[in-house]
C-alpha cells in the first residue's frame, strides 16, 4: 500500500525497449492451445469452484427438497435468477441501461407458446424457437440502440418494448390478447425416453439444469477476455476504444446475447405457466430485471441471482404481510446502495475484506 | 527533419461552432524525436492531440503516420498504424487491476478474445510484456491492486503504460507531470525518457523544466495556431514568446485540468 510512485530504476527503462517479435499482440502460452483448452472442459472449477458448485447444487436440489408450494416459488426465483443475470450483461458489464428487456421476455413466452399450440413442436425445439426470435431480435434492436448513449439507450429500448406491447395487445387472434393462450405441453423426448412434463418434478429439472448451465457459461464468460473488454468498456467506453476496442461490435455482442436469454428466461416461465399472454411484454417487466440486478450486486454474475432470490422473498413472503411490499423493498434498496452501490454481494466483500484485512491482502 | 519524419500533421482544422479551436497547424515529428508543445490554456492543444487521435472531427487537414492517413478511420482503429495517447486526466479502467488494465490493451488484438472459456487473469499472468511494460514504468510493486485504488501519479504513468502496450510508433502525452508532485516528477521523466527510445513522442507540457529536460524541439502553440518552432533554446529566446508568456504568467503551471 505504498502511496508514494516507484521512481523506475535505470535498469528497468532499458527493459522498455522491447524488441518487436512477431508475435506482438499475442499472449505467450507456455504449453500452446492446450494451456487454454485444460479450462474449457472445466466449467464447474477453478477459483471459487466452491461457490459455484453450492450453487447449482442448491438450484438442482432446492426444489425437489422443498413442499410443492414452496417449490413453485423456487421455480419461479429461478426465472427471474436467469433474466437478471441475462439483464447484467448489459447493465454492468457493458454499460446498457436497457429498459425494453421486457420485449424479449415476451418474445421469448410466445417463442414457446406459439410453436407449441399452434404446430406441435417439442418443448426443446421451443426454447430454441424462442432463443433464437429474442437474438434475432436483439439484433435488430441492437444495431441503432447499441450505438447511443445513455438515456437514449434508456428511451430507445423501452420504446421498442412499449410498441411490441401494443402490437401484441392488438393482434389479438395470435397472441390472445392480455387474455393470453394457454399451452397444453407434449412431454419432453430426451433420446428413447419420454418425460411428461407434468409430473411433480420434471418442469422445476428442466428450468433448473437449464439455468445452472446458463450461470456456469456466463461465470466462465464473464472471466474470460471477452468479460474483460466488457469491464473496460464499462468503465471508460472512450478509452476503451482508443485501445483498439471496436466498443460498438462488443456492446452489440452483450446486447443480442442478452436478448437471447432474456427470451430463454420468457420461455421458460411460459412452460411454467403453461400461458403465455401480452402482458409480459408490459413495462413492469422491463424494470424488474433492473431492481434484481441492484438489489443482488451490479457487475456480478451471483449478485443477479441473489437480487432475484431476496426479490421473490419479498414478493411472496413480505407482500403476504403488507399488500405495499414494494415501498419496503424500495427504501430498503435506496439504503442498500447508499452504503453499498455493488448491492448485497458489495456487502459480502467488504465483509471479507475487513476480516482478511489483518492477514494477507486480497485483491478482487 | 522532413525526410525521417514519421508523424505529419499538415493544415489542421477544427472548430467548435464559430470558435476555431486549431487553425492551419502542421507539424512533423521525427522518429525518436520528442517534441514539446506549448502554450497558454485555451490554445487548442489538448484539441490538436483530439484530432491527431480522432476523438474530435477535422474540418480540414491531414494526419500521417508513415506515410498512411490516419483521418479516415475510426479511433478504434489507430492502434494498427502506429498511434497511441495517454490523456491529461487518467483514462484507465479503474475496477481493474493494473496487470488486466495494461493486459486489455494486448488482448485486444490477440487470438485470446475469441476464448470465451479461458480465464482471463491466467492469460494476463502469462504475458511477459505486461510485467515488462509495468516494471518499466515503475508499477510493478502494485501490479495485481485495483487502478482506482493508486496514486494520482501511479494513474498517470498507467496511462502512459497502457498506451505504450499498443507498441506505438508516435505516442501522445498531454501534460504527463500534470498534478503530479515535485518528488515524483523525476520518475515520470524516466518513463517518457524511456518511451522516446521506442517512439516519436509528441507531448503537452506546461512544466518549463520538464520541456527543457527531455524535448528535442519545442512547438509554440498560441490561439489555435503554430506561433514559434524550433530547439527550446530558440523558443525560450523568440521575442513573442516571450511577450505571451510574460503577458500571461511566468510560471504557466496549473494544478487543475
Amino acid at each position: 500500500m505504498s502511496p508514494i510512485s516507484v521512481p523506475p530504476t535505470p535498469s528497468a527503462t532499458g527493459a522498455l525497449q522491447t524488441p518487436n517479435s512477431t508475435d506482438d499482440l499475442q499472449t505467450r502460452h507456455p504449453s500452446g492451445r492446450s494451456g487454454g483448452g485444460r479450462h474449457t472442459s472445466r466449467l464447474l472449477f477453478g477459483k471459487a469452484a466452491w461457490v459455484r458448485l453450492t450453487v447449482v447444487a442448491a438450484m438442482l436440489l432446492a426444489g425437489p427438497l422443498a413442499p410443492p408450494g414452496v417449490r413453485t416459488i423456487i421455480l419461479v426465483t429461478l426465472i427471474y435468477g436467469l433474466y437478471a443475470m441475462a439483464y447484467d450483461l448489459l447493465l454492468g458489464y457493458s454499460n446498457q441501461p436497457s429498459l425494453g428487456q421486457g420485449l424479449f421476455f415476451g418474445l421469448g413466452m410466445y417463442g414457446v407458446a406459439l410453436p407449441i399450440v399452434d404446430h406441435g413442436v417439442n418443448v426443446a425445439a421451443a426454447l430454441l424457437a424462442a432463443a433464437l426470435a429474442g437474438g434475432i431480435a436483439a439484433l435488430v434492436i441492437g444495431l441503432v440502440a447499441v450505438r447511443l448513449a445513455n438515456a437514449f439507450h434508456v428511451i430507445f429500448t423501452a420504446l421498442f418494448a412499449a410498441i411490441a406491447y401494443m402490437i401484441a395487445n392488438t393482434l389479438t387472434p395470435i397472441t390472445g390478447g392480455s387474455g393470453g393462450r394457454t399451452i397444453t405441453l407434449p412431454p419432453l423426448k430426451l433420446g428413447p425416453w419420454e418425460v411428461s412434463l407434468y409430473g411433480p418434478y420434471a418442469t422445476y429439472l428442466l428450468v433448473a439444469v437449464v439455468v445452472a448451465f446458463v450461470y456456469l457459461l456466463l461465470d466462465r464468460l464473464v472471466a474470460s477476455p471477452v468479460g474483460k473488454i466488457w469491464t473496460a468498456i464499462r468503465e471508460n467506453p472512450e478509452r476503451a476504444a482508443n485501445i483498439g476496442i471496436h466498443v460498438y461490435r462488443y456492446r452489440l455482442a452483450a446486447f443480442v446475447l442478452s436478448g437471447l436469454l432474456t427470451a430463454v428466461a420468457g420461455g421458460l416461465y411460459a412452460v411454467m405457466l403453461r400461458f403465455a399472454s401480452s402482458e409480459f411484454f408490459s413495462f413492469t417487466w422491463s424494470v424488474l430485471p433492473f431492481v434484481w440486478v441492484l438489489v443482488g450486486g451490479i457487475g456480478t454474475i451471483i449478485g443477479p441471482l441473489l437480487g432475484a432470490v431476496i426479490f421473490a422473498l419479498f414478493q411472496f413472503y413480505v407482500a403476504q404481510l403488507w399488500t405495499h411490499y414494494l415501498l419496503i423493498l424500495g427504501v430498503a434498496l435506496l439504503v442498500l446502495l447508499r452504503w453499498s452501490p455493488k448491492g448485497v454481494v458489495g456487502v459480502w466483500r467488504s465483509f471479507r475484506a475487513r476480516r482478511s484485512a489483518s492477514g494477507k491482502k486480497d485483491v478482487r | 527533419m522532413s525526410d525521417s519524419s514519421i508523424l505529419k500533421v499538415s493544415g489542421v482544422r477544427v472548430h467548435f461552432g464559430g470558435l476555431v479551436a486549431v487553425n492551419d497547424v502542421s507539424i512533423e515529428v521525427g522518429a525518436r524525436e520528442l517534441r514539446a508543445i506549448i502554450g497558454p490554456n485555451g490554445a487548442g492543444k489538448t484539441t490538436f492531440f483530439n484530432a491527431i487521435s480522432g476523438e474530435v472531427p477535422l474540418e480540414q487537414g491531414s494526419v500521417q503516420i508513415g506515410g498512411v492517413e490516419l483521418t479516415k478511420h475510426a479511433s478504434h482503429r489507430l492502434r494498427r498504424f502506429g498511434l497511441a495517447r495517454a490523456y491529461q486526466v487518467p483514462q484507465i479502467f479503474g475496477g481493474l487491476t493494473v496487470r488486466q488494465n495494461l493486459w486489455i490493451a494486448e488482448a485486444v488484438e490477440s487470438s485470446a478474445r475469441w476464448r470465451p472459456f479461458v480465464n482471463a487473469d491466467v492469460l494476463a499472468r502469462q504475458s511477459a510484456f505486461v510485467e515488462e511494460t509495468c516494471e518499466s514504468v515503475g508499477l510493478a510493486a502494485s501490479i495485481d491492486r485495483p487502478a482506482e485504488e493508486l496514486s494520482h501519479a501511479d494513474q498517470k504513468v498507467l496511462d502512459i503504460g497502457m498506451a505504450l502496450m499498443l507498441r506505438p510508433k508516435v505516442l501522445l502525452l498531454d501534460e504527463p507531470t500534470q498534478g503530479v508532485s515535485p518528488e515524483e516528477i523525476q520518475g515520470i521523466h524516466a518513463v517518457v525518457r524511456a518511451a522516446t527510445k521506442q517512439a516519436a513522442v509528441l507531448m503537452i507540457e506546461h512544466n518549463m523544466q520538464t520541456v527543457l529536460a527531455l524535448s528535442d524541439s519545442v512547438t509554440v502553440l498560441v490561439n489555435g495556431a503554430v506561433m514559434a518552432e524550433g530547439t527550446p533554446s530558440e523558443v525560450m529566446d523568440n521575442d513573442d514568446v516571450q511577450r505571451v508568456y510574460m503577458g500571461v504568467n511566468p510560471q504557466k503551471k496549473t494544478e487543475l485540468g
